[in-house]
């Protein structure tokens, strides 16, 4: 029988089960990102440094020991941490044009109210607007972190490189998650605080430029690297350089980098958490 | 019982919204009326828990308003107030997600998707985007994704504000086929009581986050005593200050007709006995229908006065 000779029947079909309801905001937050060519031009610019690194393994394989010389061709910790410095300018891009929007638009557009009618809870919003940006954030990290480091091994004609990096596995883990969150939960912070997707975006890059400016003055007037912490970029270069087991570039302590970005994820958690409502109450 | 409340109540600060609502729906079709601001939409989103009441509680659907409130959001559905949907959608998908977040898979609640957009008058429109949607079909929209899990009850808030007359009848239709042959109850909150009086049997008058008055349209009807249109031959004042110092409510129109409303328990056999008493004559007596309107005015009266 066709559909509009059918009028409204009852269901009676299966329901999914609550825990992983967030999968599905997620799963449309991904389904809406991929039909905009502009991000799949974003996402496969962002994958030219895996290319170029990749290329870099087997040129090193190809050279043999005479690759240890050139140290852009010598691969080690420093090499994947340098990778994953490199693409923070990509997370940052994808972090602006996947995530300004994500709440926002919902605020701008009351669909709050549809999500939360639901049995959905704030939390699953949460989780599921979460999950849209630490799937498009970690495809520019994580994954190709990993797949450099599986390149590295497999080009080895021996156990040697495994035998002597398989804590960088967790370092690049650990390390790609820090980038991940702090972008992606920052940018959910700022989008739940506004209804304007464009200011969200501007807020995101403002923070991060303002915090950079504030360091290079500081910086110069107090001629010292100790206030590095004021900088969201070199608190995470900071992370990075001890995840990977480096001097830090920096002379402010690592643990206070680690802190603050804790700080940060944590407040913006707190931010999202107490923005999204269904009802907005004006005392 | 669908809902059964006990002296709920809502504070937002230090202002009282909600001041111990006790009320009881068994099933159908019910009413909330108030004016703007009285409270109809907050006892809504309570009901949905987006807002804890302060004191009492009750049940919807038999689950705990303030410790199940998932359960109950899984057995109802909600038509919001105001203009809202899930930006860069179409109808289809727009309904079908709906679904999904209610906990059907995604074949089920595209499929279903179809059928409710087909059942509101959306089925041509429903590839279409929904920023693209007129009032009309905003307001059908909303009803959809309402409908779409199969609720056992549905809320719908102000679902004729910015229809027009046709939209409007068209609309409380919908909401009149489903609630008599569909079996899926509903609680219409309304300023327009013309639309609450087309649709539903019962219902609940809310002022100041009071409730005045709930019950069976026809019991509350029935309530107010007979009214009357009458058109006298002498002084009306003196008329009218007799009657209503016997509690009945009168008012004078510009055409010298009086609109009687007689206290409970009096009939045409006391007003003409008080015309005979003032000495006047009676020209015209033709007894009202009574409307949902003159409950309303009747309530929210009192409670202005009691005040």
């Amino acid at each position: 029988m066709p559909i509009h000779d059918l009028g409204y029947r009852h269901w009676a079909g299966e329901w999914t089960s609550h825990p992983y309801r967030w999968w599905v905001i997620t799963r449309q937050g991904i389904r809406m990102l991929v039909q905009k060519k502009r991000f799949l031009v974003l996402m496969i610019l962002s994958a030219i440094p895996f290319v170029v690194r990749s290329v870099m393994i087997y040129i090193t394989t190809l050279v043999g020991d005479s690759a240890r010389r050139i140290s852009l061709l010598t691969i080690n910790a420093k090499f994947f941490e340098d990778f994953l410095s490199q693409q923070m300018f990509f997370t940052f891009l994808i972090a602006i044009y996947a995530g300004a929007g994500l709440v926002a638009n919902d605020l701008k557009a009351n669909a709050l109210q549809i999500y939360l009618s639901k049995p959905i809870t704030r939390r699953d919003y949460m989780l599921g607007k979460l999950g849209v940006l630490v799937f498009f954030l970690a495809l520019p990290t994580l994954v190709p972190g990993l797949l450099l480091f599986l390149l590295a091994v497999l080009f080895q004609s021996d156990l040697t490189f495994l035998r002597e990096n398989y804590w960088v596995l967790a370092s690049i883990l650990g390390y790609s998650l820090v980038i991940v969150l702090t972008y992606a939960l920052i940018v959910l912070a700022l989008s739940s605080m506004t209804q304007s997707s464009r200011f969200a975006g501007i807020s995101f890059a403002a923070v991060f430029f303002f915090s950079q400016i504030l360091y290079g003055i500081l910086s110069q007037i107090l001629r010292t690297t100790q206030v590095a912490w004021v900088s969201i970029g070199n608190n995470l270069s900071q992370v990075g350089d001890l995840l990977f087991r480096h001097a830090p570039q920096y002379r402010s302590p690592a643990w206070v980098s680690v802190v603050i970005l804790a700080a940060l994820v944590a407040g913006s958690a707190w931010i999202v958490h107490r923005r999204v409502q269904a009802v907005e109450v004006v005392s | 019982m669908i809902i059964d409340l006990e002296n709920l109540s809502v504070q937002f600060g230090q202002q009282q919204i909600l001041d111990g609502v006790t009320v009881q729906f068994v099933g159908g079709a019910m009413g909330l009326l108030g004016p703007n601001g009285a409270g109809k939409t907050t006892l809504l989103k309570t009901l949905l828990g987006f807002i804890d009441p302060v004191s009492g509680g009750g049940k919807v659907l038999g689950f705990d308003v303030r410790s199940q409130q998932l359960a109950i959001r899984q057995k109802i559905g909600y038509m919001p107030e105001n203009d809202c949907h899930i930006p860069g959608m179409n109808g289809v998908t727009f309904v079908a997600y709906a679904g999904q977040l209610a906990g059907m898979k995604p074949k089920d609640a595209l499929q279903r998707a179809h059928e409710i957009l087909f059942y509101v008058g959306l089925g041509e429109a429903r590839y279409r985007n929904l920023e693209t949607y007129s009032a009309g079909m905003k307001q059908r929209i909303k009803l959809a994704q309402s409908l779409v899990h199969d609720p056992e009850l549905i809320f719908l808030d102000e679902p004729t504000n910015g229809l027009d007359p046709r939209g409007r009848i068209e609309m409380l239709d919908l909401v009149r086929d489903i609630s008599t042959s569909k079996s899926i109850n509903v609680i219409l909150s309304s300023h327009l009581l013309p639309d609450v009086e087309w649709v539903c049997g019962d219902a609940a008058v809310i002022h100041k986050g009071r409730l005045l008055a709930s019950g069976k349209i026809e019991d509350l009807k029935r309530g107010l005593g007979a009214a009357f249109e009458c058109r006298i031959k002498g002084d009306p004042h003196a008329f009218m200050e007799k009657l209503q110092s016997l509690g009945c409510q009168c008012s004078l129109g510009d055409d010298g007709v009086m609109r009687i409303q007689m206290k409970d328990g009096l009939g045409s056999q006391s007003l003409l006995h008080v015309a005979s008493e003032q000495r006047v004559q009676v020209r015209h007596l033709v007894p009202l229908k009574q409307s949902l309107e003159d409950v309303f005015l009747q309530v929210i009266g009192e409670s202005n006065a009691d005040s």
